[in-house]
């Protein structure tokens, strides 16, 4: 089951449908928009990839790989691992199969580890590279302009940078700040 | 390690090394990606 958003063809399933409701109810506008722009562009680096990751998987991934940022879902561990426990919680709530579910928390918990994620499964790759591009402009070049435009109008940045720089300040411990 | 392949270092405990024992090592920050990247705001 397939829809269309800001122009790309996307994975549409009550699964994705949950976790697209349930980052927007946990996140402020700005990091809901920054994980549903990561997904898009996690699918537009994943095109012709072999082998192609899960769209399933790849879509929570990259819609609730910040849920540890959130008030609702940040707790005693680092960010990243917060977020991946939450979304396992998520996954396991709704039946998903164990080994899916280790796929999307190794995805959330090492999005931020780019030296390791890329070595990973396929989702876990590309969840980060969708997330690089939206962060960092890791490979924005090879993305066409007039899809990148398109992600933007759908979800616009809300001063992300800004907001971005200051969110790992407003919350969390500082002893979770510089685990190795 | 550290002078061989520092890139290799960044995001791991080398880069600690580095920074303390290495002449002239310098990693990038996530703080400067973030500033610099491609993006309006």
């Amino acid at each position: 089951m397939d829809t269309v958003l800001a122009g790309i063809e996307v994975v549409d399933t009550p699964l994705v449908h949950d976790a697209i409701e349930l980052a927007r109810s946990a996140s402020e506008p700005y990091l809901f928009n920054h994980a549903m722009r990561s997904w898009l562009f996690g699918v537009l680096v994943a095109e012709g990839a072999r082998p192609a990751p899960d769209p399933e998987l790849l879509a929570v991934s990259g819609i609730l790989h910040d849920l540890g940022l959130t008030d609702g879902y940040s707790a005693q561990e680092r960010f990243e691992v917060d977020g991946a426990n939450a979304a396992r919680a998520f996954l396991k709530e709704r039946g998903i199969p164990a080994h899916h579910i280790q796929v999307v928390w190794d995805a959330i918990a090492l999005h931020t580890t780019r030296s390791i994620a890329l070595h990973k499964e396929p989702e876990v790759a590309m969840t980060h590279s969708g997330i690089a591009v939206d962060v960092i402009g890791a490979g924005l070049d090879r993305i066409p302009q007039d899809k990148v435009r398109a992600i933007l109008v759908e979800f616009p940045r809300l001063l992300m940078k800004k907001q971005f720089s200051g969110a790992p300040l407003r919350r969390g411990s500082p002893e979770t700040s510089h685990q190795l | 390690m550290v002078r061989q392949k520092p890139a290799t270092s960044y995001d791991n405990l080398l880069g600690d090394i580095g920074m303390r024992y290495v002449a002239g090592y310098t990693a990038p920050t996530f703080a400067d990606f973030l500033e610099n990247a491609p993006f309006a705001e």
